[in-house]
């Protein structure tokens, strides 16, 4: 965790070139494409759940509860009789705005964290380190069971699991490249021209910085939703009747004998959200930044 | 060696303080009495009492953490709040069941995934590579739960081939192994991906540098250069990779102790959670990221040790 | 189970470090066939397996392995009645309120603390009426010793069913006295000391075992030994038996469903007895539940047919109150509520309430979360808005109780279910003015209920006191504070060939298993 892979490549600061040139690249590879459909599929579907749902997702018939799958019901229905198909696209609103908030916070306090660090005095550099280096000493299911344990499930704790975990990952790369920046002749010379610290962190290190750590966010996306779905699968999470694709994992998890069909298709949107923006996110390394490597968090 | 072995050690040291020092803070940081936070609701007063004596929450918090953090450091963690058994010795009967399940686990996945990466490595960009390169990224971006899930419905009550739950008889070789198929199984599966994606990756990177180039111009054998040559240096990235990934492990390890109700340090954490025990949740807590603390450093010293620019780069 | 082919065995394990998948279905019938003993489920470690304090289940079943009981259930074509254990030589009532007992010849504890005596049985009795399950000794005035083996239990009161509903339970176990001196005067997780078939060895989230006492005299059992395992899910446990990893477990609702229609091959369902009653409670002191009105529109508004259906797979009886059915006093129907949303609606406007919301206490399980969602539909369906809080076993059984902190004041609704013994008085016991802050969590007293109370204990005309079980189910329903549900069977799955013994109340007597 302190050799970091990254850190003796400069990846910043490269000429905005050739972006044609790149969006044509993206365009041509078929992971980025299958990726990028996955990926537009998934946050549609999730958006316009409530006028693609067939049924209301918590409106209970018991009469024909844990049937498979059906023309009536095309993924099955649960216990209680609910649709989990329209479960399902409800669980994906769950998903997507853990993801969106979670990873758009992580990401901008990452980024001023990572800044700070980088470009402050080296006493404060060592500390934010330390401090990022102690968070990611927690495993993040370990660190979450700790904390339900003193405060009890809710969905902002699944949140604030979220943000925590992921937040020394992009800490730790903005502070690389902040760190490559410094001393760049260019930013040598607007600091003696006056220009105020934050004036040249927003202005000169921002644009350059931001670039690889959106790529990383992409790739943050399925760690996020799998983090919260394993949550609520661990009862952790949401509250009932809430569906998340933990939750109905879990009900189809305790009904596995009765209704096998159930975990199957519970299963499926969850794979396929993870796998579309993990190839997205590869796909955008691969063109943007082809040396960029990063551990399991 | 040796100054990047002090540096190194003494970093580990100061995040496992801070370890300690969360996990002491949390239970101060919640109102109320520290001695029932820590105890939970169902804590006898006599239980109480004595944890209040033993835990001297009648002096300033500075000391009381210096005799936590002392406490920790002999190996006493405390004591469970319904048998009064020592929560080391209910960790002690633990720990090995989550380390068997993490060792076949990452096992199964390198005799596996390291040869499927220097496979793909030998024929870059041919039928077997892309073939590998999607396989991986596949398994990598699978939950391990759901594939927990989803092998314990197919192998353990579709097929029935399997033992569905349980770690095995104890003292019973066999069984212990035929319960072990399973989760590991769960475990493993993303690790194929990752880690032969990583030694294809560092392999491509090697065989370009130049002395590779002279062996291969030599007319060695592509095998005998690949295992006797880039491997050596190419498993290096990889070695990182399987310290860092100790994290992620133990949180895999969780699920699939919960899902296979098997017995172990995750599924200890999961149980003595819903039992509001919170000196086994703490203790069980600080055991696991000591664990991982340890594995991440291990990573390290061996990196250091098999490659001298690292040490130059802290 | 005997061994099938042990060279075979001993091969493999010699080669299974390579781990060949072919190899794995013989593995595991290999592995299968060397256990011995019975292999049996719990849900949760036994924490306290102490009579004064136990939370009851499986530590019930451990009591009646370690500690010598004067009586144990004798079932016979689903009556229930009580017969003399292997540990006294003499148990009958001499009148209504004396009971005289002879300890058996030769019963040792363990651990070195000599015979067990008529003093241990005065100490074990008398001690039970300041613990937490005085209740069921209510009835006791004290114990006489007339010899080192001989005694007789007074009771202060005639109360006849005092041998089936105390002595056959847990609460019946015989301590010793000078064990448990030593001990502090009460004990959790290990007996200070034993007398019985077996000893009991708890590895703690894991298993319990049962090992062959040697110091045992008396009978000895069919299973030599016995391996409980800690097996938290349900469904789990189920999946276990259906691979043959257990010899018995317990089975809810919807597994008993598909049992009855297909079976697992070689095995046979035994129900235990319908001996629990699960309600809805309301805390009738909390300020958005004080009008009796809101509390009855609630009861009008849960449907629950749909319950038994949706979340018990109809396996389960309704209940209309806490008498159990095959007790004296079970309720047919309730009187004053029905499932009938439009009345709820009349009555929520009738008491000037409009866009309530209240919280919907449930513990953290499978079949109660489906229970506390259709509640919660019903009651969305009148206009109340309900969010369900699902709580750990850790927390929810204090959630009323006044000596865990305030919580009970924020207390609004919950979802219970109490085991109970076969006689009525068992159920009634809980929600005396004086229980009220303890279990009786609806926080309502009533001087009639007080008194009824009494009386149903000390009446021996059965008529008689069927009419007074009757009468405090009434006043219970009257109190608008309960939506009663269902009364669970407790059902088991075991091997053919394994014949099980149960309580009514569901707990397992291993050393009364038989194997053919």
């Amino acid at each position: 965790m302190l050799s970091d892979p990254s850190a003796s490549q400069p990846g910043a600061g490269r000429p905005r070139q050739r972006s044609n040139v790149r969006l044509g690249q993206f365009l041509g590879s078929p992971k980025a494409m299958l990726g990028l459909t996955v990926v537009i599929l998934f946050i549609s579907s999730a958006v316009f759940a409530p006028v693609l749902a067939p049924y209301d997702p918590n409106a209970l018939d018991i009469p024909s509860r844990l049937s498979g799958p059906t023309w009536a019901h095309w993924a099955g229905t649960d216990q209680l009789g609910r649709d989990t198909f329209s479960r399902l696209l409800f669980g994906g609103r769950v998903a997507l705005k853990i993801a969106v908030i979670g990873v758009s916070v992580a990401l901008s306090t990452g980024l001023i964290l990572g800044m700070i660090a980088g470009y402050g005095p080296k006493w404060l550099d060592n500390l934010l380190l330390l401090a990022f280096d102690t968070v990611l000493a927690f495993p993040t299911i370990v660190l979450a069971l700790a904390t339900v344990a003193l405060v009890g499930p809710s969905l902002e704790l699944v949140l604030i699991i979220v943000i925590v975990s992921t937040v020394p990952g992009y800490a730790r790369m903005a502070r690389t490249a902040t760190l490559a920046l410094k001393n760049d002749e260019f930013i040598l010379a607007e600091r003696s021209l006056g220009a105020s610290t934050p004036r040249i962190l927003a202005h000169h290190v921002l644009p350059n910085v931001v670039g690889p750590l959106l790529i990383l966010a992409a790739m943050d996306v399925p760690v996020v939703v799998t983090i919260e779905a394993g949550l609520s699968f661990l009862g952790l999470g949401v509250l009932p009747p809430t569906a998340s694709w933990g939750t109905i994992l879990n009900e189809g998890y305790l009904v596995i004998n009765d209704a096998p069909f159930m975990v199957v298709a519970a299963g499926i949107p969850l794979v396929l959200t993870t796998l579309g923006f993990t190839f997205l996110g590869e796909a955008l390394r691969d063109i943007f930044d082809p040396r960029m490597g990063r551990g399991r968090a | 060696m040796f100054f990047y072995l002090i540096k190194r050690i003494g970093l580990s040291v100061a995040v496992i303080g801070l370890v300690v020092l969360m996990s002491f803070a949390l239970l101060h940081l919640i109102p109320g009495d520290p001695a029932t936070i820590a105890l939970g609701p169902r804590a006898s007063a006599e239980t109480i009492d004595r944890f209040t004596e033993k835990m001297h929450l009648d002096e300033p918090v500075w000391r009381q953490f210096l005799i936590f953090a002392g406490n920790v450091v002999t190996g006493d963690l405390g004591e469970d709040v319904f048998s009064n058994r020592p929560v080391t010795q209910i960790i002690g009967e633990n720990i090995g069941f989550t380390l068997a399940l993490g060792a076949a686990g990452l096992g199964w996945a390198i005799l596996v995934g390291i040869p499927l990466g220097c496979l793909a490595a030998l024929r870059p960009n041919s039928a077997l590579d892309r073939a590998t390169g999607i396989l991986s990224v596949g398994t990598i971006a699978v939950p391990s739960f759901v594939i927990a899930i989803w092998s314990l419905l197919l192998f353990a009550v579709t097929l029935r081939w399997l033992p569905a739950i349980g770690a095995g008889e104890p003292g019973n070789l066999p069984d212990q192994l035929a319960h072990l198929i399973l989760p590991a199984f769960a475990l493993g599966l993303g690790w194929v991906g990752y880690l032969s994606r990583m030694v294809r990756a560092s392999l491509l990177e090697v065989m370009n540098e130049d002395y590779i180039r002279a062996a291969n111009a030599f007319g060695l054998r592509p095998g005998r250069v690949i295992f006797g040559y880039a491997l050596r240096v190419a498993i290096l990235p990889t070695i990182t990779l399987i310290g860092l990934g100790f994290g992620g492990l133990i949180s895999s390890t969780v699920f699939a102790e919960v899902i296979f109700a098997r017995p172990g340090l995750g599924k200890l954490l999961y149980d003595m959670v819903s039992a509001r025990n919170f000196p086994v949740v703490q203790g069980a807590v600080l055991v696991t990221t000591g664990l991982y603390i340890t594995f991440v450093l291990l990573s390290d010293l061996i990196i250091a040790w098999l490659d001298p620019r690292v040490r130059d780069a802290l | 189970m005997a061994l099938r082919n042990t060279s075979r065995r001993t091969f493999l394990a010699g080669t299974t470090a390579a781990g060949a998948l072919i190899l794995v279905p013989d593995l595991i019938g290999q592995a299968r066939a060397q256990t011995a003993g019975l292999r049996l489920r719990m849900e949760r470690d036994n924490e306290i397996l102490d009579p004064g304090y136990m939370v009851g289940g499986s530590e019930v079943s451990a009591q009646k392995q370690c500690l010598p009981f004067l009586a144990e259930y004798d079932m016979k074509d689903g009556e229930v009645s009580w017969r003399p254990t292997y540990y006294v030589t003499r148990l009958e009532h001499t009148d209504p309120t004396h009971i005289a007992f002879e300890l058996a010849e030769g019963l040792v504890w363990s651990k070195g603390y000599g015979p067990v005596t008529a003093a241990d049985v005065k100490f074990s009795y008398e001690r039970m009426k300041g613990t937490d399950w005085s209740g069921y000794f209510d009835a006791l005035d004290h114990v006489e010793v007339t010899g080192d083996r001989t005694g007789t239990i007074v009771l202060n009161t005639p109360f006849a069913p005092f041998i089936l509903v105390t002595l056959c339970h847990g609460t019946g176990a015989v301590l010793c006295e000078k064990a448990v001196t030593e001990a502090g005067g009460k004990f959790t997780t290990d007996f200070p000391a034993t007398c019985g078939p077996y000893l009991y060895e708890a590895v703690p989230g894991q298993r319990a075992n049962f090992v062959p006492n040697p110091d045992w005299a008396g009978p000895k059992p069919a299973a030599e030994s016995v391996v409980v395992q800690i097996v938290g899910e349900e469904k789990a446990a189920n999946l276990a038996f259906e691979a043959g990893e257990l010899d018995c477990t317990d089975i809810g609702a919807d597994t008993l469903a598909r049992y009855r229609t297909s079976p697992p091959e070689g095995s046979e369902i035994t129900i235990a007895g319908e001996l629990r009653y699960m309600w809805m409670g309301m805390n009738t002191e909390h300020p958005k539940l004080q009008d009796l009105k809101v509390r009855q529109a609630i009861q009008h508004a849960v449907d629950v047919d749909s319950i038994i259906a949706g979340a018990y797979s109809n396996t389960t009886s309704k209940s209309f109150g806490i008498i159990c059915p095959g007790l004296l006093g079970k309720r047919d129907a309730t009187k004053s509520y029905s499932y009938d949303p439009e009345k709820a609606r009349a009555l929520l406007a009738e008491a000037g309430v409009s866009g309530l919301e209240l919280t919907l206490k449930t513990l953290n399980a499978q079949d109660r979360l489906l229970t506390a969602q259709i509640i919660q539909a019903n009651l969305a369906a009148v206009g109340i808005t309900v969010t369900v809080l699902p709580v750990d076993d850790g927390t929810f059984w204090e959630m009323g109780m006044e000596e865990s902190g305030d919580g009970w004041k924020d207390l609004e609704m919950w979802i219970m279910q109490f085991y109970t013994t076969p006689d009525p008085y068992e159920a009634t016991q809980w929600f005396v003015s004086d229980q009220v802050g303890v279990w009786n969590w609806e926080r309502w007293k009533n001087e009639e209920f007080d008194k009824l109370y009494a009386d149903g204990i000390a009446e021996q005309d059965l008529a008689k006191r069927e009419a007074i079980y009757l009468r405090m189910q009434d006043i219970m329903e009257e109190t608008g504070a309960y939506v009663w549900i269902n009364h669970e069977p407790t059902a088991y799955v075991h091997r053919k060939g394994v014949t099980i013994s149960t309580a009514p109340s569901g707990e397992l007597d291993y050393r009364r298993f038989e194997i053919a």
